[in-house]
């Protein structure tokens, strides 16, 4: 009995630092969790004594720049969504030469700096390249107006739903087959079967996909400067009146988040495939 | 009917090739993992294609048909019950059917309680969901059907009940059904005929009785059961019997070891099941008691009886496997009934009669 206990005990103890209740997990963890939730204190906190009122919320570029933000990333969103779905399918259920480099493509924008992607959108539409021109003797300016900021938003943001919608193809591929095995298909299958049952990762995709979009910057700043965008508005406004000036808009951009990841966490018991 | 001529398929190092005609009854296709019995049922479904050759349904080519064109039902290793669909949802996926054809199928599946109060597929057992995915694959009438190890991951309770469900369910639909397993055993209960391969080939097909009694070679025999391989030479005892001299014991089969007239074969390999032995007590003081119809000779070298050593008993319900030392390159295997009693370390006496040897 004496024994038992011991051992119990032993095991207890190094249950608590290693395995039981991870305190040493915990406290590492806890250091990064400090490190990120220390600045959105120091800056509310800091905002609170420097003279924001509720009237800085509603001046007229602060207004302006929600209206630009609001009305690109849905658009952005939307066809990230309509040719990334597509895309992601395809490299689900496809085998080609090639592949490998389309599948990097894919992930690249999000690992490259986002200027970076600026930058070449620049080359590929600005107005004196070829396509740029063709769409000047249109009537359309694709840099440094509405369609340049979505151009930059769909560029850095597409990727989230191309990976997270793969994902979740990749993950009910035998449920297809069941459905082709039974008579159905591809499209029928792909609408009755796939399609419901990824949509918790492709909400997810598109959930990221107009965060990410509503809070571009760096290509923006390249393709479209102007007008601007909220988070461009935060650059002028920290340049020309400090950081705290810069309050109303912030407060917006992290809200947004906040509802996003909240919103992405709740639907994500609905993620996935369980048998 | 389903025929695979001349079929071959290569990826990744492994190769297909097989020439194989499966009638309307049940055929277990059983063999080791990797051994194609997977990638057959995909060629024959259309979701591979093979690199050569042809599959044909009662007689009808399916090359460039698709697996929804084919009316080939699958039951798959998973029971890939579609989640958002309620039980009876997934049955009538593939077809429509009736309330009263539902229901008797359902009842045939002893899963009729499942259709009501729109039951997810989420809140049922193991077993209950194979059995669901068996519906909803026969509610479409299919021309054959392929069950790719339907009972892999249950609890053995479950499996023992729902493999001979299996057994009567699949026998009344007169379609050929294709039953992968790895479980010679379940292969024995579920299936008419069986097929055996290894590497991408088969390597015999048959009743499980025709491969008990001659298996082609000593993968087919293990695979069917008869654990105890033994190899031998080929010699001729002083009063004229030819029986195989194990280097421990004289086995004489009732079959001939000699077969095709190939009198030039010395070595052979012989297998007995584990089931068809008797254990005895050893009271000889040299060696083991004969009994009066196994003679042995002058020299003391015993014929169809082999003295062991006891190593371990592990008993079961209802029998007690043995395994033994019998001087042999590998341990002797014995399944006697829960009765007998011996313990690790005694000294027996394993026989067997000459008709339950087989010459592989």
């Amino acid at each position: 009995m004496t024994r038992m206990h011991e051992t119990k005990s032993n095991r207890t103890g190094f249950n608590s630092v290693f395995g039981g209740d991870y305190t040493v997990f915990g406290l590492l963890g806890a250091i990064l969790a400090v490190y990120l939730l220390y600045p959105f204190v120091t800056f509310f906190a800091g905002a609170q004594g420097n003279g924001i009122s509720v009237a800085d919320f509603t001046r007229p570029e602060i207004i302006s720049a929600a209206r630009y933000s609001l009305t690109t990333a849905p658009i952005s969103t939307a066809v990230a969504t309509a040719f990334g779905v597509p895309l992601a399918y395809f490299l689900s259920r496809s085998e080609f030469r090639g592949k490998l480099l389309v599948d990097s493509l894919v992930i690249l924008p999000l690992v490259l700096p986002p200027v970076v992607g600026g930058v070449m959108l620049l080359t590929g539409f600005g107005s004196f390249t070829p396509v740029g021109q063709v769409a000047n003797s249109l009537g359309l300016t694709l840099t440094d107006s509405y369609i340049g900021i979505i151009f930059a938003q769909t560029f850095v943001a597409s990727p989230f739903v191309v990976i997270t919608s793969r994902a979740g193809f990749d993950s009910v591929e035998e449920y297809e087959r069941a459905s082709r095995s039974l008579g159905k298909g591809p499209v029928e299958t792909f609408f009755r079967v796939s399609l419901p049952l990824t949509s918790g990762h492709i909400l997810a995709g598109v959930a990221l996909t107009f965060a990410r979009s509503i809070g571009e910057f760096g290509a923006t700043m390249m393709t479209a400067y102007n007008p601007h965008t909220m988070p461009t508005q935060i650059w002028v406004t920290f340049i020309s009146r400090g950081v705290y000036a810069t309050l109303p808009i912030v407060a917006v951009l992290v809200t947004f988040g906040l509802a996003v990841v909240v919103g992405i966490r709740y639907s994500g018991k609905s993620i996935g495939v369980k048998e | 009917m389903i025929r695979l001529d001349g079929v071959t398929k290569t990826y990744g190092g492994f190769g297909l090739d097989v020439d194989v005609e499966l009638g309307n009854e049940i055929t277990a296709v059983i063999g080791p993992s990797g051994s194609g019995k997977s990638t057959l049922l995909e060629i024959i479904s259309g979701f591979e294609t093979p690199d050569s050759g042809s599959v044909f349904l009662n007689d009808q080519p399916l090359d460039g048909v698709s697996p929804e064109q084919r009316n080939i039902g699958m039951v798959f290793q998973r029971p890939t019950l579609f989640p958002h669909l309620s039980v009876r949802e997934n049955i009538e996926y593939g077809a429509a059917i009736t309330d009263d054809e539902i229901r008797d199928l359902c009842k045939l599946l002893e899963i009729d309680g499942l259709l009501e109060a729109d039951r997810s597929p989420e809140t049922l057992s193991g077993g209950e969901k194979r059995r669901v995915s068996v519906a909803r694959a026969i509610v479409t009438e299919p021309d054959a059907l392929l069950l790719d190890e339907p009972t892999t991951g249950l609890d053995e309770p479950i499996r023992r009940r729902l493999k001979y469900e299996l057994r009567r369910v699949l026998a009344d639909l007169d379609i050929p059904c294709i039953y992968v397993t790895h479980d010679q055993n379940e292969a024995s209960v579920v299936a008419d005929s069986v097929v055996v391969m290894r590497d991408g080939t088969v390597l015999q097909q048959g009743s499980y009785e025709e491969m008990l009694e001659s298996p082609r070679n000593e993968f087919v025999a293990d695979f069917v059961g008869i654990e105890n391989l033994i190899r031998g030479e080929i010699r001729e005892t002083e009063s004229g019997r030819t029986v195989v001299d194990t280097g421990v014991a004289w086995v004489e089969p009732e079959q001939t070891v000699l077969d095709d007239g190939n009198v030039s074969k010395s070595d052979v390999c012989i297998g007995i099941v584990p089931e068809s032995v008797t254990i005895t007590e050893n009271t000889r003081g040299d060696g083991g008691r004969r009994t009066q119809t196994q003679p042995h000779r002058s020299d003391g070298t015993s014929i169809n009886s082999i003295d062991c050593t006891v190593e371990r008993v592990i008993s079961e319900r209802g029998s007690k496997t043995i395994f033994l030392d019998c001087g042999l390159s590998e341990t002797f295997k014995a399944v006697v009934n829960s009765s007998v009693t011996v313990n690790e370390g005694d000294d027996v006496a394993v026989e067997f009669d000459g008709s339950d040897v087989v010459v592989v």
